[in-house]
């Protein structure tokens, strides 16, 4: 009797451990590809033309894959390749943008923007090519004192 | 007679400035699928760069490795980590030459586009055929191609060799407008 009460304790841990490393397994694969940005973590502050002038000097590779807050007047929003795209300028008189991939959740806050209007957006710095690229960005919504 | 010889250079640089017209394309897309009887992988490129000099023919395309998205984590991670290697190589990229191009043509015009295609440090010319579409001075150009992942020194190991495919189908869509730089 004790034998058995052994081997079937043996079996549950077994089951459990296949039952969590099945839904581990799972969740890594079905998650998106990319770390998702939320507005609680944090992160390091900059305006546009911040940004642009320090991955001018070469200074970018400490940056690739964090999370970035960028501040910047809005040029462009679009749907271009059905993904939604904020395009933010600087103050200075330059042809590098700053190009942020939005994430599917916030169609609801591009809907309330306007060109011209000045915002920080959050996101994933990927590099620059002629400009700088965030994907999976947010807008980050003012904090209430409720 | 100074008069004269600056209205000449004015008309001059003016000529000049014409001839050296470019536009640019910020958020080309470049896409590509690998087919295996184990996996289909899909990764796409929203933030494509490219200009073309439209007098000259000449195109160049500018990507980088770690903006593909996959449809899963573990998928863009192997790419960028293991076969890509993008912390090394973080850039693809493209030199070329839209052969016969007549920028001035309106509508649509298929082209072969030849030039070097640099991926995981090796560099290899190629060639392209590409359809052209030029609406008022906006231009898109779109085509697909096939690559092989042996051509740019990618290694897969044994393990996974089932789930890439030896050939790899790339599309590609630009659209072009004026470069004011």
């Amino acid at each position: 009797m004790l034998m058995s009460l052994n081997a079937y304790r043996q079996l549950f841990i077994l089951k459990l451990l296949l039952v969590v490393s099945v839904g581990l397994g799972l969740n890594s694969c079905t998650k998106n590809s990319d770390k998702m940005v939320s507005e609680s973590l944090d992160v390091k502050q900059f305006n546009v033309d911040q940004i642009i002038e320090r991955n001018l000097n070469f200074n970018e590779d400490n940056l690739i894959e964090d999370i970035v807050l960028v501040e910047g007047v809005i040029q462009d929003i679009n749907n271009l390749n059905n993904r939604s795209t904020i395009i933010l300028k600087g103050k200075k008189d330059t042809d590098r943008l700053v190009i942020c991939d939005m994430q599917k959740n916030q169609k609801l806050a591009i809907n309330n923007l306007n060109l011209g209007d000045e915002i920080s957006i959050k996101g994933i710095f990927k590099g620059t090519l002629n400009d700088v690229i965030l994907l999976n960005c947010i807008i980050p919504q003012p904090k209430t004192n409720e | 007679m100074n008069k004269s010889f600056l209205a000449l250079l004015i008309i001059l640089g003016f000529v000049i400035t014409q001839n050296s017209e470019k536009v640019i394309a910020r958020q080309g897309q470049v896409s590509f699928f690998s087919y295996t009887s184990v996996e289909n992988i899909k990764a796409e490129n929203n933030q494509v760069s490219s200009i073309i000099d439209l007098q000259e023919g000449t195109i160049a395309v500018d990507m980088l490795m770690n903006a593909f998205i996959f449809e899963k984590a573990l998928m863009r991670e192997h790419f960028n980590e293991s076969y890509i290697e993008s912390d090394i190589y973080p850039k693809a990229t493209f030199e070329g030459k839209i052969l016969n191009f007549d920028a001035n043509i309106q509508g649509t015009q298929v082209k072969m586009i030849k030039g070097v295609f640099k991926m995981h440090g090796v560099s290899k010319e190629i060639e392209i055929k590409t359809k052209i579409e030029n609406n008022n001075d906006s231009y898109l150009l779109s085509g697909v191609f096939e690559t092989f992942v042996e051509d740019y020194n990618i290694n897969i190991p044994p393990l996974l060799a089932g789930n890439i495919a030896k050939s790899i189908e790339v599309n590609f869509k630009f659209e072009y407008l004026p470069y004011d730089n």
